[in-house]
């Protein structure tokens, strides 16, 4: 089944590669300059501490574009399949992204967890993962995904290696927001219609207690020490804080009402929060500790996905609407640069560079 | 060790018929929703029974003693005691859609019972504007009954509206019956500006494109059509308008997909194996309401707070907060005009809301 499917992507992977030499070729020039300028203008992320790149999947026109943020160009266009939503970066560099067959009737071959290889921009294994896998968590091992099947109201198990599903669990109605929390212990699965979140033991692989939050949750983030989490409810228009030790709602942040809060991020610091904002075209700045909004960034149209880089200087959102990615001063609360993406950018993930970078 | 396995099947799930004298008493064996006319045969008795089969499973998700119990229609002279058994028992409301004189009459008892009562009704006989207007009915029961349908003559209202946006050129003519509503009359002259004429005034019309007639407000009697704005389409020759083809308001309509329309849809379809309408939907939107709100009320409080309190809101998969505070405790909430490949949403309550 996954040569089928590589075999299905050898234009993928042409066109993949032309992106890359032609962005490897201006890579030389550009990199002194973008270097320079960088150290000019303030926002500009050069620093080599956050040398990375971001992976934003585009749902609509079924590719995955590689953003260089300092460069502020797209160094890599990859064709990975039908609607690719949630995308994480595994321990072990490869990229992860989730393909939901948005026509279908029942479980489709278009429905995926497909791994890139970042070095080479191949997919080198597309596993199944159950019906419509929008979002997933990845174990702190990086040997278990966690995926949300929205249609058939489960989270599947699933070994990265052999792409095994090794138990489906029966979660809330419509999940989405799929979150493991930083000891690798809890995974959390928001449920949109039911508007509940089912909490996963990972020892037993067993949901082990759900517990209500506000209208239509979508995303979810646990603070970085694992003793909070957030979830942002979309038609409520709030965030739940979440005792992650209890597992419990211990308070609420009240977001504008038509705000559409969806993807949420913590800084690394686990002061901030950052919300993206897709009824408000902005991302909303939340103090945690005082419960608060602190100031709403404006942004591209309709973010959804966001991320940070890995000193949680730069915020990078997926902006739905206007086809492009935000990045975001995270010092000076304001966006700082577009990068023009693919069509329909749905989610985007953080990636170190190492040696292939 | 084989991992494998499939947890599919949760522990008491499955929805029991119960005849009413074996509803469970709150405090002992949990708390009940009542639904009547739960049953294959009609799109709101699917709907229900997606909307019983979903409450369930949160519910047992939740630990929660949530149950639902299903009730055949009763007969006028049976709905006082059937509330009464009802409110002995502990239930927490009920969803109804029953004809006009019952359905009333069930209103009526479980207001009087202190229980909450869902309409599920796609249409339900309620005025567009409020006592404040003066030109309509007041709705049959106050408070502890919410709606999950909105008035007929809103549809009327959407098509119009609808209409009048997808095609701004038309010129329309506008045909008043006696005794129709003067603030129907006004909301359509608001809507078409300039574009309307008027057929009841003396002189020439000149050439129109389409017509809308508003008939007579019905002030007693079950079939209410409250003044509904009959949209038609005027031919180009002589002779009586003819109805607008190929255009429908509806509350919802199968081919939907944003906002998660999609995946309703699909649960819809693969559970009946046919498309989700509108009166399937308001009959799972009332129980979704219904569950939500007493999941979330605290033991001892009245789950009215939940449907209509400050902080009450609901998903429809509409993509808006979606909340009873439309005339007659209607669900606010978009309407959709589908027709000639597109769908087009226009908001009810719209500019009258403020009436």
């Amino acid at each position: 089944m996954t040569d089928r499917w590589q075999a299905s992507l050898g234009g993928a992977r042409t066109r993949a590669r032309r992106a890359a030499r032609g962005a490897r070729a201006g890579a030389a020039v550009t990199a002194m300059a973008a270097l320079a300028l960088g150290l000019l203008l303030s926002g500009t992320p050069a620093s080599a501490q956050t040398a990375h790149h971001l992976y934003v999947s585009n749902e609509h026109d079924g590719t995955v574009s590689v953003v260089d943020p300092v460069d502020r160009v797209v160094v890599r266009t990859i064709d990975v399949g039908h609607g690719p939503r949630g995308i994480h970066v595994a321990p072990d560099g490869r990229v992860l992204v989730a393909l939901s067959d948005t026509m279908r009737r029942s479980e489709s071959d278009r429905d995926r967890i497909v791994v890139i290889d970042p070095a080479s921009g191949d997919i080198v294994a597309a596993h199944r993962a159950g019906t419509d896998p929008e979002q997933f968590g990845i174990s702190r091992d990086g040997v278990t995904i966690y995926a949300a099947n929205e249609d058939a109201g489960t989270a599947s198990v699933m070994d990265l290696e052999s792409g095994e599903v090794t138990a489906r669990l029966m979660v809330g109605i419509e999940p989405e927001g799929v979150a493991v929390s930083p000891d690798g212990r809890w995974v959390y699965v928001a449920a949109e219609t039911s508007s509940t979140v089912s909490v996963i033991d990972t020892r037993s692989d067993e949901v082990v207690a759900t517990f209500l939050v506000d209208v239509r949750p979508r995303g979810v983030a646990f603070s970085p020490d694992g003793s909070l989490a957030l979830v942002s409810n979309e038609i409520s228009g709030t965030l739940s804080l979440i005792d992650a030790e209890r597992h419990a709602v211990v308070g609420t942040v009240e977001l504008p009402r038509l705000a559409k809060p969806v993807g949420v991020v913590f800084s690394p610091g686990g002061r901030r929060a950052y919300v993206a904002l897709g009824g408000e075209d902005g991302v909303a700045v939340v103090d945690v500790a005082g419960r608060s909004l602190v100031e709403i960034v404006p942004v591209g149209e309709r973010p959804w996905g966001v991320a940070l880089s890995p000193d949680g200087r730069y915020l990078y959102t997926a902006n739905g609407r206007s086809d492009d990615i935000s990045i975001v001063d995270t010092r000076s609360l304001t966006e700082v640069g577009r990068v023009a993406v693919g069509a329909g950018p749905w989610g985007v993930a953080v990636r170190p560079l190492t040696n292939d970078g | 060790m084989d991992r494998r396995r499939f947890l599919g099947t949760l522990g008491g799930a499955g929805i029991a018929c119960l005849a009413p004298s074996a509803l469970l008493a709150r405090g002992a064996d949990g708390v009940v929703i009542a639904v009547v006319d739960a049953d294959q045969g009609s799109a709101y008795g699917r709907g229900a029974i997606l909307g019983i089969e979903e409450g369930e499973r949160a519910a047992a998700l939740l630990r929660s003693p949530l149950r639902f119990a299903r009730y055949q229609s009763p007969g006028v002279a049976d709905t006082a005691a059937l509330a009464r058994r009802l409110a002995g028992e502990g239930a927490a409301g009920i969803v109804s859609a029953l004809p006009g004189r019952i359905q009333r009459s069930l209103e009526g008892a479980a207001v009087s019972e202190g229980l909450v009562l869902l309409d599920a009704r796609p249409a339900p006989p309620v005025g567009m504007y409020g006592a404040d207007r003066g030109q309509e009915r007041e709705p049959p029961a106050a408070g502890g009954v919410f709606r999950t349908g909105v008035p007929s003559a809103a549809y009327g209202l959407a098509l119009l509206e609808a209409l009048v946006s997808a095609h701004p050129a038309w010129r329309w003519e506008v045909v008043v019956e006696e005794g129709a509503p003067e603030a129907r009359v006004r909301d359509v002259r608001q809507r078409l500006g300039e574009a309307a004429g008027d057929a009841n005034a003396a002189g020439p019309q000149g050439q129109v494109d389409a017509r809308v007639r508003i008939g007579r407000g019905t002030r007693a009697g079950d079939q209410d059509d409250g003044g509904i704005p009959t949209v038609l389409i005027d031919p180009a020759t002589p002779g009586p308008p003819q109805p607008v083809e190929g255009f429908r308001a509806t509350l919802w309509d199968a081919a939907l997909f944003r906002y998660g329309a999609e995946q309703l849809n699909e649960r819809y379809r693969r559970r009946f194996g046919e498309g989700m309408d509108g009166a399937a939907w308001s009959a799972w939107m009332a129980v979704k309401a219904l569950t939500e709100a007493t999941l979330r009320t605290p033991p001892g409080a009245g789950v009215e707070a939940g449907l209509a309190g400050p902080r009450a809101a609901f998903d429809g998969h509409k993509g808006a907060p979606l909340t009873f505070d439309g005339p007659g405790g209607t669900l606010a909430q978009p309407l959709y005009v589908v027709g000639q490949g597109e769908t087009r949403e226009v908001e009810w309550p719209g500019t009258e809301r403020d009436g």
